[in-house]
């Protein structure tokens, strides 16, 4: 049962990392491939203030996904002047440079042993230490990241950075600040995905930069893709299966030691079929 | 022409390396007129139209909307200021709806700030109504309320450019520019467009056009500029540009 309740757990923060690199990606049409640099922001943020400054859950979660967005804006603005591939690589040094930092900033990341010791969270004096709490505690913040970026995508904001996406020139023409409007995604974005760093954090308890290495954003970006670009309950869906279905793995008999590289296969096999059967992802409406 | 014009350029110049597209141009535009800017292919046209939107820097001189100097300022600005512009090659939002694609030409709605977004106040929420409203009434205008619904993508190219003119009719502008917007069209649709035209007139905008079609200019225009090799050659009525040598000899060939 608690191997149920962790896969849960960890398909919800995957759920937060979907969302608002899909928000970016699918939506935004700003191709982010560094996305595990801001989870691994929002988780060091966490851990730093827990850990070193004890500071107590609710704010340390607000602050996670504030200073994570503060990067977003900073990311954000050498990021104007590119798009497409470019805007790929730059995201992808990001990210690089993030988890070297992680690695070698030894006085305040602690290099590769990580911070370790990061508590539990409690609300009103009241420990989340079981597995049913945090799944319950995840359950919450996953909805409330889903509802806020549900209707983010559904205003007129959320049309007019489909407009970018769809042809930046246009967009201009129809009076959309484009900067203005691709500073804040990457805000958000990297909010978000703090968030999902603090909560996995607070659940694993040790910050260590193996975690949020690039491969990381490209699980998370093959998550988004799988799912269905343009689509959040494609996002939800996609966090959801692509968690599961490794783990499965476990139940036919392969040894833990080759179902960590099958794993890899797996999500490569999937990609491919996806790309070729269903373009669009498989709640997607947009196909690229 | 004594009046204030609406738009006017004083001494443009604009420069690509050593060319220049576009040569002390100064320019007055009447304001509830149809315009029609005509010349060779090369002669700065375009140019002008990027310049005068923002999307292009000048390099000398000065433009003014209503009065105001907006050199310089960036195209959303221009557009907000009530001047807005097609393209030559048609540019439409192809993977969203026709509805969403004149939509995007609403300006000033409280849900474009992402924190009425979030919120969903009862006002965005009204404004969004009423910003649909106008956008059907604007389909409506250009004969396409049937395909609200549909992708851009999938209307015919005279379609899609009729799709872009109400992206910019549903900001409301005073001052419309259009790149072409007889090029590539069957007669059918030269009419649909020469009407909606004239309805913009009559709704006192001003329309300003780039136009090859002899025909639909002399046709349409109250007022027409030929500009060859940047440099403005002649401007008046058609039957005046008609009758001007150098005009004939640029461009209309005879």
């Amino acid at each position: 049962m608690n191997f149920v309740y962790h896969v849960l757990i960890m398909s919800g923060i995957y759920m937060i990392l979907c969302l608002s690199l899909n928000v970016m990606v699918g939506y935004g049409g700003l191709f982010n491939i560094g996305h595990a640099a801001f989870y691994g922001i929002g988780a060091y943020v966490a851990a730093i203030l827990t850990v070193k400054m004890s500071v107590s859950f609710p704010l340390d979660l607000l602050l996670s996904g504030v200073i994570t967005g503060v990067f977003g804006v900073i990311v954000g603005f050498p990021a104007l002047r590119l798009k497409g591939d470019y805007l790929a690589l730059c995201t992808f040094g990001f990210g690089v440079v993030m988890h070297t930092i992680f690695n070698n900033w030894v006085a305040v990341t602690h290099g590769p042993q990580g911070i370790v010791g990061v508590p539990r969270p409690s609300i009103f004096s009241l420990p989340l230490n079981s597995l049913p709490s945090y799944l319950l505690l995840v359950a919450i913040v996953v909805s409330i990241c889903f509802f806020i970026l549900a209707r983010v995508v559904d205003s007129p904001f959320g049309k007019s950075l489909m407009a970018i996406r769809e042809d930046q020139m246009a967009a201009v023409a129809a009076g959309k600040n484009i900067a203005q409007i691709k500073i804040i995604v990457f805000c958000v974005g990297a909010f978000f995905a703090g968030i999902a760093g603090n909560l996995y954090v607070h659940y694993i308890s040790i910050a260590d930069p193996s975690a949020f290495a690039t491969d990381e954003s490209f699980l998370v970006f093959t998550m988004v893709v799988f799912g269905g670009m343009a689509s959040m309950r494609g996002s939800v869906l996609g966090a959801f299966v692509l968690v599961i279905f490794p783990e499965l793995l476990r139940f036919i008999g392969i040894p833990s030691f080759y179902a960590a590289q099958i794993r890899r296969m797996l999500f490569g096999f999937l990609l491919v079929l996806v790309i070729l059967k269903r373009p669009q992802g498989l709640l997607g409406k947009y196909r690229f | 022409m004594d009046e204030q014009p609406i738009l006017e350029t004083r001494q443009l110049t604009k420069r690509f390396g050593g060319l220049a597209a576009i040569n002390n141009v100064s320019v007055r535009i009447r304001e509830g007129f149809i315009t029609s800017i005509i010349g060779p292919n090369g002669a700065g046209k375009t140019t002008l139209f990027n310049v005068l939107t923002g999307f292009l820097r000048s390099d000398g001189g000065d433009y003014y909307l209503k009065g105001k100097r907006i050199t310089g300022l960036p195209p959303y600005r221009i557009t907000r200021m009530g001047m807005a512009r097609t393209f030559q090659l048609i540019r439409v939002f192809p993977k969203l709806s026709v509805l969403d694609n004149v939509m995007l030409g609403c300006l000033g709605l409280k849900g474009d700030n992402i924190l009425y977004a979030i919120l969903k106040t009862q006002g965005a929420v009204n404004q969004f109504y009423q910003a649909e409203a106008t956008a059907m009434k604007v389909l409506e205008l250009i004969g396409l309320p049937e395909f609200a619904n549909e992708y851009a993508f999938a209307l015919s190219y005279g379609q899609q450019k009729l799709v872009e003119i109400g992206r910019v009719l549903a900001s409301d502008p005073q001052v419309i520019l259009l790149d072409e917007p007889m090029a590539g069209l069957s007669v059918t649709m030269i009419d649909r467009m020469v009407e909606l035209i004239f309805q913009l007139k009559k709704e006192n905008r001003t329309v300003i056009l780039v136009e090859h079609n002899m025909n639909v200019v002399m046709d349409i225009s109250d007022q027409i500029v030929v500009l060859n090799f940047g440099e403005e050659i002649a401007a008046g009525s058609p039957a005046e540009i008609m009758n001007k040598a150098e005009v004939l000899d640029a461009y209309l060939g005879v």
